[in-house]
């Protein structure tokens, strides 16, 4: 996993709930890394999920809620960050874009990268499908990011599970517009 | 949270910042380093790409100019067109080639400059290419150059492919003209070499140089029966006779040498083993001076061989015949000299060929049938063919007689050529002609003489035999002694036989003579024949032998014919018949053979019961002087010549003498004769100017119920030599009718039954026969007349009739039937004369002198008359009376006179009813007219 996932976890954990948690949670894991982590570098993903599960213990927080909570917050951060991909002109086009041009541009850069994989499927103008594939089952910081991406392009949705497959390793998402 | 617990927060939070920072600046640091990597190897890489591009430039450079330089130089054409074939590029070749310089063709689809009918073709063709991206192909098409020259040209085309499609094309070409025209050339020479070797008429084979079959036409397949696969390779000598292999191998060496040879005619055996003659023409074939095979054409000559053979048997068969011919043959010109003479006529003549070929015929012609051969010389030139007899002059000076058949002959155009002459040596009968009429000549005087003397002999002979014979007559009726008498009777004997013996000898020689021819007079056949029966019946009677005589029915009584023959030939076999019959009887008996236009034959057979003759002797019987045998005339007398003479007495009469005998049983001697009919019809009196009808063929009904009446117009017909059919009655009539073809019906009026009128209204209306009808009236009333005719009768004749008048008016009715037209005829005028108030005549022609006939007449007449004229003088009743006079009528007709006639008729019809004093002239008169009859009848008993 990339470094920026556990760099902008840790910021929102300190942002929230304050630096003793951070502390609290990097003491109680079991971290190689010691809670070291840099954007740029790349971390084995299970040491999210441990800090996600400590975060989730301490807090009484379930953790698909965090990983939500999360993902929205994250993206601003990857908005921050690399603006060039959020140049869409609807969230629709932009999550149609994820999987074939934005992560294909970040395995150019970092070729070891693991990221999910998005399939979508245009229903009509107001739904679409889109489908998480993933070995690190974390479709609720999917959900999370998409919603920060409805926030980014300012328009309203609904996002639902139709299907959950293979213990969250497939999960088809219906996301639906909202005229607000 | 306290500030100091906080502090440590950040403390540990800060170091974990410094410790990422440092790992970010390591991360960065490797990364910038791995892209300085990367980097100089870019830089070194572009710099040898740049290198190997610049290589690769020159290299590309160079090679574009080498091929620059080969499409330049190069002697083929080549060029480039654009992907619609529109020229690009064409290299000096081409411009010469095609006459063009490239700027005239630049910009312009190359396909303008082909002849214009391949133009589709080709591009078509080439569109093909480009659409199935077919990289390479070859194609030949006919340009016409720049100065109008067509050339042929063969190209390989390729496909310029860029960037994966095509954009053009590159064309090789070369100008094959002369490999196109050659190739033409050489098809054109295959398919006629073709045609001639399949068409030919004959086989034809090319042979290899082993002579081997290596190519054949159709026609020496099934010349010899061999299959396709079976000749190829086959040697020639497997289909050679084999007697004809040295022969073959010969002509071979002439082919090597000569190069060909012509004519050679052998055998060929087919696959059926059958023999074929063959004539083969060959020429070999050579490569560098060697032979390489041969063209060989056979022909089938068999035919042509049979029919040589038999031309030469046949002319073998005829110069065989004609040298052979033991008639000489003569040849000559149309110059008149001798061109060909054959060994015959040497023969004949003693001359040699040498000596008489172009010789003048006339030199050894006889000088007086000059003109002769001269006339016939001419006839030659004429084309006529005749035969002629010459006198010719042998070798020896000997003249011989030859007869000679000439003609002309001409050659295959039908000029005409020469004549030739077919000469046989006829000296010996020339000889025997001349012999011949020497000796005929003497014969004819010889006969000449004996006529004469036979003439004078005859009168000189018979004149003393006369006397003897007549003289011995004299002294047989004297006073004679019994010796004397004895003498007399064989002198008078002898005589007679001399006599007989001159008379036959004479008329035999008459008759050979040719003296003797016979005549054709009218005759009675049967008068004739009771002359000859007669003559005959003396001897007949003195041996106490029946003579009868027979005569067919169906002949007629008179012919035309020589009686006199007849009867010496009757008188002379009867006689025979009569000297050589003991006990019997002879007939002569006559009968009708056959029918012939205006005459009969009839055969005339002279029967005996005598003693027969021997089959062998039969043959020689008619003879001269040839009797039986030669103990006849001593038995019998003769002197064998009557049946000679008699032989050809009937020859003279048209026919043939005959005999058949049995020993013992009898003989018959018989001839038939034809003799022509004395016209039926009309055999014109002189005396009278009456017509007679051969009342036998004529068939006439009679239909009458009074019997007196039936028996007069029956013996009356019979008067005539005619005879007639009775019916009492109509109805009877009829049915005899229907049974018979009458000539004639003589039909009554007052019939019981059925009457004359009603009879004949069936016969004409129902019967639709129109045979004449003859009325017997009652009375000459016109009504009575009028009525019969009404019906269709034809006459009518008054009863009692005349016999005269029925006889011509049954004549005149035949006669207008038979011939249609009517005859004037003479009729017998009825006489009146003051009559006899009884006459027999009448009754006695109608009787034809038949008294009891008369006699019988007059007893009805008697006892009928006396009763009726007491009846009639006592009865009171007119009706009675005339009833009574009706009875009598008949008789009265018959014996009494024309007054008496009328009489009994006013009598009938009641006249006397207001004149009595007519029947009192009546009965006085028939009271004498039956005192005379009874007179006569007393005078007939």
């Amino acid at each position: 996993m990339k470094g920026i996932v556990f760099t902008g976890f840790l910021e929102l954990v300190e942002d929230k709930f304050g630096i003793k948690t951070v502390q609290d949670i990097i003491d109680a894991c079991e971290l190689k890394t010691n809670g070291v982590y840099t954007s740029v570098g790349t971390y084995d993903h299970k040491e999210m999920f441990q800090m996600v599960g400590k975060l989730s213990e301490i807090k009484n927080i379930p953790i698909p809620n965090l990983l939500q909570m999360y993902g929205t917050f994250f993206f601003s951060v990857l908005s921050h960050s690399y603006p060039k991909f959020m140049d869409k002109n609807d969230l629709f086009t932009f999550l149609e874009s994820i999987d074939g041009y934005i992560h294909a541009e970040v395995l150019k850069l970092y070729p070891e990268a693991e990221l999910p994989r998005f399939t979508s499927e245009s229903i009509n103008e107001s739904e679409m499908k889109l489908i998480y594939e993933s070995s690190r089952k974390m479709s609720d910081f999917a959900i999370g990011l998409i919603n920060g991406a409805a926030n980014y392009y300012k328009q309203g949705i609904n996002v639902e599970i139709i299907k959950f497959e293979e213990e969250g390793e497939k999960v088809v998402l219906k996301i639906t517009h909202i005229d607000a | 949270m306290t500030p100091e617990e906080e502090l440590t927060y950040y403390k540990k939070a800060y170091e974990r910042e410094k410790s990422a920072r440092k790992e970010a600046e390591r991360i960065l640091e490797s990364k910038a380093e791995e892209l300085y990597n990367v980097n100089s190897k870019l830089l070194s890489l572009n710099t040898n790409l740049e290198e190997t591009l610049l290589q690769r430039t020159k290299q590309i450079k160079d090679s574009e100019k080498e091929f620059s330089l080969l499409v330049e130089s190069s002697n083929v054409m080549i060029y480039k067109t654009d992907i619609n074939g529109n020229l690009t590029f064409i290299n000096p070749t081409g411009e010469r080639i095609s006459g063009y310089k490239s700027s005239e063709l630049l910009g312009k689809p190359f396909s303008e400059i082909v002849r214009i009918d391949q133009k589709n073709e080709m591009t078509l063709f080439y569109r093909n290419q480009l659409l199935n991206n077919i990289e390479s192909t070859y194609y030949e098409y006919p340009i016409i150059t720049k100065n109008g020259k067509k050339i042929w040209i063969g190209q390989n085309v390729q496909l310029i492919i860029k960037n994966n499609s095509s954009i053009g094309f590159w064309a090789v070409a070369r100008n094959i003209t002369k490999r196109v025209k050659n190739d033409n050339e050489l098809k054109k020479s295959n398919e006629k070499y073709k045609k001639l070797f399949e068409g030919a008429f004959d086989g034809v084979i090319r042979l290899d140089a082993k002579r081997c079959f290596v190519e054949w036409n159709s026609k020496m397949e099934t010349l010899l029966g061999y299959s396709a696969k079976e000749l190829k390779g086959m040697h020639i000598t497997k289909v050679l006779h084999k007697e004809d292999l040295k022969l073959s191998k010969a002509y071979l060496e002439r082919l090597k040498t000569d190069g060909f040879y012509s004519n050679y005619t052998g055998r060929v055996k087919s696959k059926s083993g059958k023999l074929i003659d063959i004539e083969v023409n060959s020429a070999a074939t050579f490569e560098d001076g060697i032979m390489t095979g041969s063209i060989d054409s056979v022909r089938d000559i068999t035919e042509r061989k049979s029919l040589e053979k038999a031309i030469i048997r046949s002319e073998e068969k005829y110069r065989g015949i004609i040298e052979n011919l033991e008639f000489g043959l003569l040849e000559v010109n149309l110059q008149g000299k001798i061109q060909k003479a054959y060994p015959s006529f040497c023969k004949l003549t003693g001359y040699s060929k040498e000596e008489l070929i172009g010789t003048n015929p006339y030199n050894i012609l006889h000088p007086d049938f000059i003109s002769v051969l001269e006339e016939k010389t001419r006839d030659r030139e004429q084309g006529i063919s005749n035969v002629y007899e010459v006198k010719i002059k042998q070798k020896s000076g000997h003249y011989i007689w030859v007869i000679i058949s000439g003609a002309p002959f001409y050659d295959e155009q039908g000029n005409l050529q020469g004549s030739i002459g077919v000469h046989l040596d006829i000296s010996q009968q020339k000889k025997m002609e001349i012999d011949l009429l020497e000796a005929n000549k003497k014969a004819k005087a010889s006969s000449k003489a004996k006529e004469l003397f036979l003439a004078n002999m005859s009168h000189e002979i018979r004149t003393p035999l006369n006397a003897v014979f007549g003289l011995s007559n004299l002294l047989k009726n004297t006073d004679l002694n019994d010796d004397q008498i004895k003498y007399v009777k064989n002198i008078n004997n002898s005589a007679q036989s001399l006599l007989l013996l001159v008379n036959d000898i004479l008329d035999i020689s008459k008759i050979e003579s040719g003296k003797i021819e016979a005549n054709n007079t009218k005759f009675n056949l049967r008068k004739t024949l009771s002359s000859v029966l007669s003559s005959t019946s003396y001897l007949a009677d003195k041996k106490q032998l029946k003579l009868s005589f027979k005569i067919d029915n169906l002949l007629d009584n008179v012919y035309l014919g020589d009686d006199l023959k007849i009867c010496q030939v009757l008188i002379n076999l009867i006689n025979n018949a009569v000297k050589f019959t003991t006990q019997g009887e002879v007939i002569l008996k006559l009968d009708k053979v056959s029918d012939l236009d205006n005459s009969h034959k009839i055969k005339f057979s002279v029967m005996d019961t005598g003693k027969g003759i021997a089959k062998d002797a039969l043959l020689g019987i008619f003879e001269d002087f040839s009797q039986e045998d030669n103990t006849i005339s001593k038995k019998y007398g003769g002197t064998g010549l009557g049946l000679s003479i008699s032989k050809k007495l009937v020859s003279i009469l048209g026919g043939k003498l005959k005999v058949e005998s049995i020993i013992n049983k009898g003989t018959n001697f018989y001839f038939e004769i034809v003799l022509k009919k004395a016209t039926e019809t009309l055999i014109v009196k002189e005396r009278t100017s009456q017509f007679e009808l051969n009342w036998s063929q004529v068939k006439i009904l009679t239909v009458e119920d009074n019997p007196v009446n039936q028996f007069v117009i029956e013996s009356t017909i019979k008067t005539w030599n005619g005879s007639t059919d009775i019916a009492c009655n109509g109805e009877e009539a009829l049915k005899m009718l229907n049974q018979t073809d009458y000539h004639i019906i003589l039909m009554d009026m007052q019939m019981p039954v059925m009457d004359g009128l009603t009879t004949t209204k069936i016969i004409r209306q129902e019967m639709k026969s129109d045979i004449p009808i003859i009325a017997f009236t009652a009375n000459a009333l016109k009504k009575e007349k009028d009525r019969c005719l009404a019906v269709g009768m034809n006459e009518y004749i008054t009863k009692p009739f005349q016999e005269e008048e029925l006889k011509l008016k049954i004549l005149k009715l035949i006669l207008k039937n038979k011939r249609g037209n009517t005859f004037s005829l003479n009729k017998d005028h009825i006489q009146d004369n003051p009559e006899p108030l009884f006459s027999i005549k009448k009754l006695e022609k109608i009787s034809g002198g038949d008294n009891s006939f008369i006699k019988k007449m007059l007893t009805i007449f008697c006892n009928d008359g006396k009763i009726q004229m007491t009846q009639m003088s006592i009865s009171k009743d007119s009706k009675e009376i005339a009833r009574l006079a009706h009875k009598i009528k008949p008789s009265i007709d018959y014996i009494s006179n024309h007054n008496m006639k009328s009489l009994v008729r006013e009598i009938e019809q009641n006249k006397f009813v207001h004149n009595s004093d007519l029947l009192t002239e009546f009965l006085t008169k028939l009271n004498e007219l039956i005192n005379l009859a009874e007179q006569k009848y007393q005078k007939y008993n």
